[in-house]
């Protein structure tokens, strides 16, 4: 399935390739993607929005200068 | 600008709807300082909700924290003022502007910058927020912001017509109403204080609206005879009311308002009513009906509910008659203040038959301008001050 809002489009789906299942996260703007574990999932589950805000830095990701 | 000149206790001047230089002051003294409807609690339901509304010519987002307080944000990017936020409404805990990339939590803090090593030792920081309505506060679930950090409490400015708020809400059994059909919009070309004049203009209905009349049995045609017990009340700070409840009463029963419907139509929803409000209150409420109050500046409180949304897609939308047929003459209104002569719109209708009634309301025939004076009073107060 698809999440969008006005900032990002991304597309969720259970991956089977690993050994066990995990949630794929694709940016379908860059194409990027990422499979999170279950632990890692309960981690997002049990984190708060403010825990999130610093992975929201457009410094962290796309736009990051070379050191 | 001496704008209180132009404001007559029985007549107001043609230049109040068309001078841009009292559009400019109006926008100063009302719409930036006093406390302006945004949105309804229910359209944020969920933290990380926002809608895009304005407050005057000025765009707000108003966003619900994962806290579940509600925020009023300027929707400027605080780097070079990029509308930050373009839907109508969403989820997002986070909004980035679509110019620069800078990126603020639905607090107003800025989060971070793309490539800000280019700031060197002046690095953007928290200086750099969203700037907000400095006063956000809440009626029955009606969300308000002043853009103003002083002036009257919200519940000082609405004064007597805070219990318009509860005479809607408590028609429902849960105590609060439900506004998330989203928003049927009008784009009309006339000054703003007509619409505000016109929804508690008793006077009208018989002309402009008797084509609907003809066409459908509505009851406010009997309500707005000039025959009806039906009353205008000012009920102060230019809150205006077309109250019904005369009628209503005379006949004694539930829902008149609602077609003269019986409590056997709605069995659920009379014994829920009565098991949250009492027999007494109850009854009050359902014999009552909703209220017709126009809170100024920007709320038309009025029956919300699947019958009043299911008038609003056939009624009220550009292929309907009620709400077109207003706009269309508010237009005209428009077009007919560009002829200069005569200077001054006439409000004196009732003056001589207007009265205190007990709850302090000045009031009069539904027919009667008590309402327009009302607003004009308050307007001349706020722009003098």
């Amino acid at each position: 399935m698809t999440v969008a809002n006005e900032y990002a489009t991304v597309r969720i789906e259970i991956d089977r390739q690993g050994n066990g299942d995990r949630l794929r996260i694709t940016d379908l703007r860059t194409g990027r993607s990422t499979s999170l574990d279950a632990l890692e999932l309960q981690a997002l589950a049990l984190a708060t929005h403010r825990d999130l805000v610093p992975l929201l830095d457009p410094a962290r990701t796309l736009w990051r200068e070379a050191d | 600008m001496d704008v209180q000149a132009l404001v007559e206790p029985d007549r107001v001047h043609g230049s109040l709807y068309t001078d841009p230089a009292v559009f400019a002051a109006e926008l100063e003294r009302i719409w930036y300082r006093d406390w302006v409807f945004v949105a309804h609690d229910s359209e944020l339901s969920e933290p990380g909700d926002y809608v895009t509304r304005t407050v005057g010519r000025q765009p707000v987002i108003v966003t619900r924290s994962e806290d579940g307080a509600i925020h009023v944000l300027l929707n400027r990017c605080s780097h070079r003022a990029n509308l930050l936020c373009q839907a109508e409404k969403g989820s997002a805990h986070a909004f980035r502007c679509p110019y620069h990339g800078w990126t603020f939590t639905n607090t107003g803090e800025l989060v971070g910058v793309p490539f800000p090593q280019g700031y060197g030792d002046l690095p953007p920081r928290r200086e750099l927020a969203l700037a907000r309505a400095p006063r956000v506060d809440s009626h029955r679930g009606f969300v308000f912001a002043s853009l103003a950090a002083d002036g009257p409490t919200l519940k000082e400015h609405l004064g007597v017509a805070a219990e318009a708020f509860d005479r809607l809400a408590d028609l429902s059994p849960a105590g609060e109403i439900e506004l998330t059909a989203g928003w049927l919009r009008h784009r009309v070309a006339a000054n703003w204080k007509m619409a505000v004049e016109n929804q508690v203009d008793g006077y009208h209905p018989r002309f402009v609206h008797e084509s609907l009349f003809s066409a459908a049995d509505y009851q406010i045609r009997e309500l707005c005879s000039g025959n009806a017990a039906s009353l205008v009340r000012d009920l102060g700070g230019g809150h205006t009311e077309l109250d019904f409840r005369p009628e209503y009463r005379a006949v004694g029963e539930p829902f008149v308002w609602f077609g003269r419907a019986t409590e056997a139509k709605f069995p659920n929803y009379v014994a829920a009513m009565r098991a949250r409000y009492g027999d007494e209150r109850a009854g009050q409420l359902l014999r009552d009906g909703p209220p017709h109050v126009m809170v100024f500046p920007n709320l038309f409180l009025a029956e919300m509910n699947r019958r009043a949304l299911r008038q609003t897609e056939g009624a009220m939308g550009p292929a309907g008659l009620l709400i077109p047929d207003d706009c269309e003459m508010m237009e005209r209104n428009q077009v007919g203040l560009a002829a200069q002569r005569p200077e001054w719109l006439v409000l004196r209708r009732g003056m001589r038959r207007e009265y205190t009634d007990a709850d302090g309301a000045l009031a009069s025939n539904v027919t009667d301008e008590t309402s327009q004076r009302g607003i004009w009073r308050q307007y001349r107060r706020v722009m003098a001050a």
